[in-house]
């Protein structure tokens, strides 16, 4: 076995698949379809294409700063102590976020899986399988991405084709009656969901840029497209009121799933899907995490520092998840605005500045 | 309330085991961030059992968002 610190691209692409669809497949739809109504499924579309655009600025950055993780370029491109501010203002971001996909997960299994098992065992839970991948690393995780993966698709194709004979396409019908506003404010709001930022502290793994790009650009859109069609896939089987008023509308389209009586009730290959996928997810931001503490304090390792973080998101994601009324206005009024401003305009700013650098240190250096 | 103290527990022990490796490892900046992140910690961990409610991430960022938008 290699004991490279290095990923391959189909790593970085399962990585990404995962950062894509992580949470995302569960909670997005609804969110779509309560703004998007019967455009839910164009609004999945907008929101793939702005995620692109999201991760090509990213690319833009690691070009500029070949071989830097996102808080090192933030380092080069700001100076050292500006740098590691607007770092640990991401560490900020960085913490609620993933505090918020742990609370996410105790409270899906606890209303909708396991009933009778209190919030607090499966957060400990799941935060001990936390602890277990970061210490064992990146490479350990994408590898066993890899291993997941075949299986992934798999059961994601099993959910699929079996909707697809219950679809009725009457659903979407009138598509865009209300013009393309709702779709694309519903696009929006649903991008500020998926973080392809995270991906800038593993994409100086994958040596070779082209394949770098390729794999990053590729995971973004198989992850955009696996949600456009659950979302299409639930408006389209549950009809347009029963999918905006579900908190997981996916879940429900899963028990929906009867072929000839034999095949019924597989909501737990949903179930199984998420978790893989949501596992992925957080591992990486809890690397995130890790390496943000690491590269401003310049740290020589940081394994000491999980089981502190981890009694940290422990406690964070009991105070985020109080009610799902409070988390459900929270989310649709105020986090968008805020993921948007670590998504969007700082990465622009930083782009912007590093742009300006480069213009200024060439014609200081033409004679 | 048992979760807090059983959270309390665990990183009383993370503090006993890593300590002593974080002296060996010669490093200030690494035992003076562990030392404040288990802080950190404990303090939040205390602060949840007190049942206050400065501790809502969600309440921070709304609090941000309308500085914000002013």
């Amino acid at each position: 076995m290699s004991n490279s610190k290095n990923l391959s691209s189909l790593q970085l692409f399962i990585l990404t698949f995962g950062l894509m669809t992580g949470t995302s497949i569960l909670d997005l739809p609804g969110t779509m379809a309560q703004i998007g109504r019967e455009d839910a499924w164009i609004a999945a579309l907008l929101t793939l294409f702005i995620n692109l655009m999201m991760a090509l600025l990213c690319l833009a950055l690691c070009r500029l700063y070949p071989g830097q993780t996102l808080f090192e370029i933030l380092e080069s491109v700001l100076g050292r102590w500006a740098g590691k501010a607007l770092s640990l203002i991401y560490l900020f971001y960085l913490l609620i976020l993933t505090s918020a996909l742990l609370g996410d997960l105790s409270t899906f299994i606890t209303t909708e899986v396991m009933p009778e098992t209190p919030l607090e065992a499966t957060k400990i839970i799941f935060l001990l399988v936390l602890v277990i991948s970061a210490r064992k690393g990146i490479v350990i995780l994408a590898r066993l991405s890899e291993l997941l993966f075949p299986w992934l698709l798999l059961l994601l194709m099993l959910l699929i084709l079996a909707l697809v004979p219950q679809a009725n396409w009457t659903h979407i019908r009138p598509i865009l009656e209300d013009g393309p506003g709702p779709a694309l404010s519903a696009s929006i709001q649903s991008a500020m969901f998926q973080e392809p930022i995270v991906m800038m502290g593993f994409l100086p793994l994958v040596k070779l840029p082209g394949k770098q790009a390729r794999a990053f650009l590729g995971g973004i859109t198989a992850g955009g497209l696996v949600l456009c069609v659950l979302a299409l896939l639930s408006v389209l089987v549950l009809g347009i009121e029963q999918t905006s008023n579900s908190t997981y509308p996916v879940f429900v389209l899963a028990k929906a799933i009867n072929i000839g009586n034999v095949l019924q009730r597989v909501e737990g290959v949903l179930v199984t899907i998420w978790i893989m996928t949501f596992f992925i997810k957080i591992s990486l931001l809890f690397l995130l995490l890790l390496q943000n503490l690491q590269t401003v304090f310049q740290l020589k390792r940081t394994t000491h520092l999980i089981y502190p973080f981890a009694v940290l998101l422990f406690v964070l994601a009991s105070n985020i998840y109080i009610n799902i009324v409070y988390l459900l206005d929270m989310v649709q009024k105020v986090w968008w605005k805020f993921a948007s401003i670590y998504l969007v305009f700082l990465p622009l700013l930083v782009y912007g500045v590093a742009l300006i650098r480069r213009k200024l240190a060439s014609s200081a250096a033409k004679p | 309330m048992i979760w807090n103290w059983l959270l309390l527990l665990f990183l009383l022990g993370a503090v006993l085991i890593q300590l002593p490796r974080l002296i060996r490892l010669h490093s200030p900046q690494d035992t003076a961030v562990f030392c404040t992140l288990c802080l950190l910690a404990a303090s939040f961990t205390i602060a949840d059992m007190a049942g206050s409610t400065v501790i809502r991430p969600m309440d921070w960022v709304y609090g941000i968002i309308k500085l914000l938008s002013f």
